[in-house]
């Protein structure tokens, strides 16, 4: 072990706490439904303390557990490491894992054990795939995450085509992890080492002689992940069947995982010669996401599939800040990764609440909610303005900034264009609080059911924190932004 | 002296707040309205020093010295914005039966009025943006709670016709800043007039779509119709003293670039040509000349007014032409206001048109991705017959090998053996 506090104890505790909490949640089937929820919460609590314990404990810049540097091709270790580009991501999944699990409390009663337990692996999975020091260890917790999440789908997946999506799902993500797998064992025999810090030395050291494909490959593999146009095919579907929990925690935190791996491989391996020839169809890809995924969901008449557009349209306005290939970008391409996380569990638990309440997914048999529930709507127009980018929401920090870090790029006739889906992302958001809160409601409307405890609570937790994160937007900025530059410059 | 600076801005925040939770209490409403006729006469009297009044903010986390700044204009204009609060406001508060509940739209009101003098004194590019943007939700809000519009969509367009303005301005902010290194708008705009065409080109552009939508000029002008339907103090409070002041103001502020080129005086000319010709026909079909319609005739004169050198004119009877027109057109015409909400059923057609296109996008990747799926379904079901498994029970293997690996390499790190 590199720390010698009990620093990288606390950081294996965070990954051990799910998988435990799984275990024990597998194990309880004598249990009622609320137990394996409550067991689910503790776990996902623990895991967030223990990650706090394991940064606040540091030695150095990093906390670090096992060695992944000297682990050679042949012998691949547990090795795993949080520095300043893993801990705003491991934040941001942290907090989500914690409100996603809390609305689930009353949500998944029935098949709780199974869909609890599988919802701590997929947690558990991404964590490590964040954690990971090790390029073996990395795939096999990036396949985790996607055996986990297909599980689910199509065991809890809320449709009778719950098959077929998950196994386009599955193919979708599985060819971008083969791509992925195949320029990461590329690089690894080449660099004849399996840490990531020591391949992204080896890769920066080639510059321009570094094939331009194998970066691509990583890329392919990663913006699956994120759902970019036209690699995006998987998400609409798999959110609109999945359960609103585990939807909140494909599009907050899983999304995020394909930006990390871009600013964590991609970013950190490409030399002037992949940025080259990777930035303009990176740039065109990520404007591209921005308006088309604002255009569908302005097309979209199910309530669900709509903010499911608009994580295409985020992760968007993500990859611009991460391909402008500049520290500043980077950070604010993080930085809207992490306010995304945020809004879009309120969004997402926001048109849970309205589901329960009225049963209905359609837009066009919704409307009058601004009466009726005119709490509900209120969280939705915050929810709303936010992702619209207004201040002084959190989201309007990240996207000024990735602009400012586009305008200096080498094509900042591009960012224009960005800010066609600026305009068109408050026209889908308001679009969407127009038609629910002040819309006629229909002929046919039934009195509303009641909300469950634990969603309304978990919302209105979120729409707290979604306040105080944008109060503390500006140095929230800045203290991301220099732990991120400290981790690239320290990673190489 | 610097309070002078800062109260223009809290005061009506600080009115807002008192209006909404202590209407009921009339001596201290009076005295918050005195603080507001005190702010105007401060203004108005520190408008004619020679020098403008400067008060520094402090750094912003953008890194820019930000302030504010009373320049003799600004001064004016926001004189002219409080004294027309307070005449619009609070005169009927004096009378014996006007302490009625207190209405969110009244107190919006106010706060349209703080983040309007904030954006007429504040120097900072940025922190214009943010107040534009609150200036703008205060206009939908007050539209909201006084003019509910038939149709959802709207509900919410006006705010999203002047959202539209403030992305625009912060194209022009994020431009500026890229290509002058400077967040002051002082600077900024004296710096931009150096630009090369292209670059400055961009910014034109910016600042006239920012100004057009804050004018309410064609196509932008459904806000300015909805506004037109709101109750007397409202309609003039936000078509006076609201995002068309701080429209026409912009284009003060950016004359020199402007009339500097001459493709933008063409730009400018037939800007006033094509509104002033839109609001003609209008009246013409409506049969009389409506608020709306004079509203968006004063506008286009504010495009105008740089070509022939009279901006500043223009500026300062802008707040007594607008309350003219605001009040002496609904006379003449018999004393209703004629203007009706703007009908939208649905979404705007071009965006449908987008809308559809973006819809059969998605639907052709889809057809390829079912096609990918009904082939790999296909290799899955023939390695199932190899397997004679299902998909669920694969994954659940698959997924039980993960730990096993994990625990092989948890082993290695114990024992140093591969």
């Amino acid at each position: 072990m590199s720390n010698s506090s009990w620093a990288p104890i606390a950081l294996l505790l965070s990954l051990v706490a799910p998988c435990l909490g799984a275990v024990c949640v597998g194990l309880g089937r004598s249990r009622p439904g609320r137990w394996a929820g409550g067991v689910a919460l503790t776990s996902a609590l623990l895991l967030s303390l223990a990650l706090a314990l394991a940064w606040l404990a540091r030695d150095g810049e990093a906390v670090l557990f096992g060695d992944g540097v000297n682990a050679g091709m042949l012998a691949p270790r547990l090795a795993l490491r949080l520095d300043g580009l893993s801990l705003p991501f491991a934040l941001n999944l942290a907090l989500v894992a914690i409100l996603s699990l809390w609305y689930a409390l009353d949500y998944a009663v029935a098949q709780a054990q199974s869909f609890h337990a599988l919802m701590l692996l997929f947690v558990a999975s991404m964590l490590g795939a964040l954690l990971a020091d090790e390029l073996i260890l990395f795939a096999l917790f990036w396949e985790g995450m996607l055996l986990t999440s297909s599980l689910l789908l199509l065991r809890h997946g809320d449709s009778p085509n719950a098959e077929s999506v998950t196994l386009r799902y599955f193919i979708y993500t599985q060819a971008g992890s083969l791509a992925l797998l195949g320029g990461l064992l590329w690089l690894a025999v080449r660099a004849e080492s399996t840490s990531p810090q020591m391949v992204s030395l080896w890769a920066q050291q080639q510059g321009a002689s570094l094939p331009w494909v194998i970066p691509a490959a990583l890329a392919v593999g990663f913006l699956v992940k994120m759902a970019i146009v036209p690699l995006h095919g998987w998400l609409p579907d798999a959110h609109a069947i999945a359960p609103m929990p585990l939807t909140i925690l494909l599009a907050a935190a899983m999304l995020a995982m394909g930006g990390y791996g871009m600013a964590r491989f991609v970013f950190g391996m490409v030399g002037p010669g992949g940025v080259a020839a990777l930035q303009t169809p990176l740039m065109v890809l990520a404007i591209t996401s921005q308006i088309l995924g604002a255009l569908m969901g302005l097309a979209s008449r199910d309530i669900k599939r709509i903010v499911a557009y608009s994580s295409i349209s985020q992760m968007g306005y993500a990859l611009l800040g991460i391909a402008s290939f500049s520290s500043e970008g980077l950070s604010a391409g993080v930085m809207h990764i992490w306010s995304h996380g945020i809004v879009k569990s309120l969004l997402f638990m926001v048109i849970g609440l309205v589901i329960a309440a009225t049963s209905r997914r359609q837009i066009s048999r919704l409307g009058g909610l601004g009466k009726r529930l005119p709490r509900v709507m209120l969280a939705l127009g915050i929810g709303a303005l936010a992702i619209s980018g207004l201040p002084p929401f959190i989201t309007f920090a990240s996207e000024w900034r990735i602009l400012l870090a586009d305008l200096a790029s080498t094509h900042p006739a591009l960012v224009v264009l960005a800010f066609v889906g600026i305009v068109l992302t408050s026209c889908y958001a308001l679009a969407l609080v127009g038609r629910l809160a002040w819309g006629s409601a229909p002929e046919d409307s039934e009195p509303l059911q009641p909300i469950p405890r634990s969603m309304a609570l978990s919302t209105l937790a979120t729409v707290i924190l979604l306040i105080l994160v944008s109060l503390a937007g500006y140095p929230l900025t800045i203290w991301l932004g220099g732990l991120i530059t400290s981790a690239m410059g320290s990673g190489a | 002296m610097m309070a002078a600076l800062v109260a223009p801005i809290l005061a009506p925040v600080v009115l807002a707040l008192a209006w909404y939770r202590w209407k009921r209490r009339p001596s201290l409403i009076r005295v918050l309205w005195l603080l507001q006729l005190l702010v105007a006469i401060a203004a108005l009297s520190l408008a004619w020093r020679a020098t403008p009044l400067t008060l520094a903010l402090g750094t912003t986390h953008w890194g820019h010295p930000a302030h504010l700044v009373l320049s003799p204009t600004a001064g004016v204009l926001v004189a002219a914005i409080h004294l027309a609060m307070v005449i619009v406001f609070a005169a009927p508060t004096w009378r014996p039966n006007a302490d009625g509940p207190p209405t969110p739209a009244t107190s919006l009101t106010f706060i349209l009025i703080g983040a309007a003098s904030a954006a007429l004194l504040v120097d900072d590019l940025l922190l214009r943006t943010i107040v534009l943007d609150i200036a703008s939700l205060s206009v939908g809000l007050i539209l909201l709670a006084q003019s509910p519009a038939p149709t959802p969509l709207g509900s919410v367009w006006p705010y999203l016709l002047l959202h539209i303005g403030d992305i625009a301005f912060l194209l022009l902010t994020l431009w500026l800043d890229f290509t002058t290194g400077t967040w002051s708008i002082s600077q900024a705009f004296s710096l931009a007039i150096g630009l090369s065409p292209g670059p400055r080109a961009l910014a034109i552009a910016a600042a006239l779509l920012a100004a057009g939508c804050k004018l309410g000029l064609p196509p932008f002008d459904g806000w300015l119709r909805r506004a037109s339907t709101l109750s007397t103090p409202y309609c003039i409070m936000v078509l006076c003293a609201g995002p068309p002041l701080l429209g026409a103001y912009l284009l003060y502020r950016l004359q020199d670039l402007l009339v500097g080129d001459p493709v933008s005086r063409a730009t400018l000319l037939a800007i006033v040509l094509l509104c002033v010709a839109y609001g003609v026909w209008r009246a013409l079909r409506n049969g009389s000349l409506g608020v709306s319609e004079g509203l968006i005739l004063h506008s286009a004169l504010a495009f105008g007014a740089p070509l022939i050198g009279w901006q500043r004119v223009y500026l300062l009877s802008f707040l007594p032409v607008r309350l003219a027109i605001c009040w002496l057109i609904p006379q003449l015409a018999g004393g209703a206001v004629e203007v009706k909400p703007a009908a939208r059923a649905d979404l705007p057609a071009v965006l449908q048109a987008l809308a559809g296109i973006a819809a059969h996008v998605d639907a052709a990747l889809s057809r390829l991705a079912n096609g990918l799926g009904t082939l790999s379904r296909r290799l899955g079901a023939a390695m199932q017959r190899v397997h004679s498994g299902k998909i669920r029970r694969n994954l659940l293997i698959a997924l039980l090998a993960l730990p096993a690996i994990l625990l092989a390499m948890l082993a290695n790190l114990w024992t140093g053996t591969p």
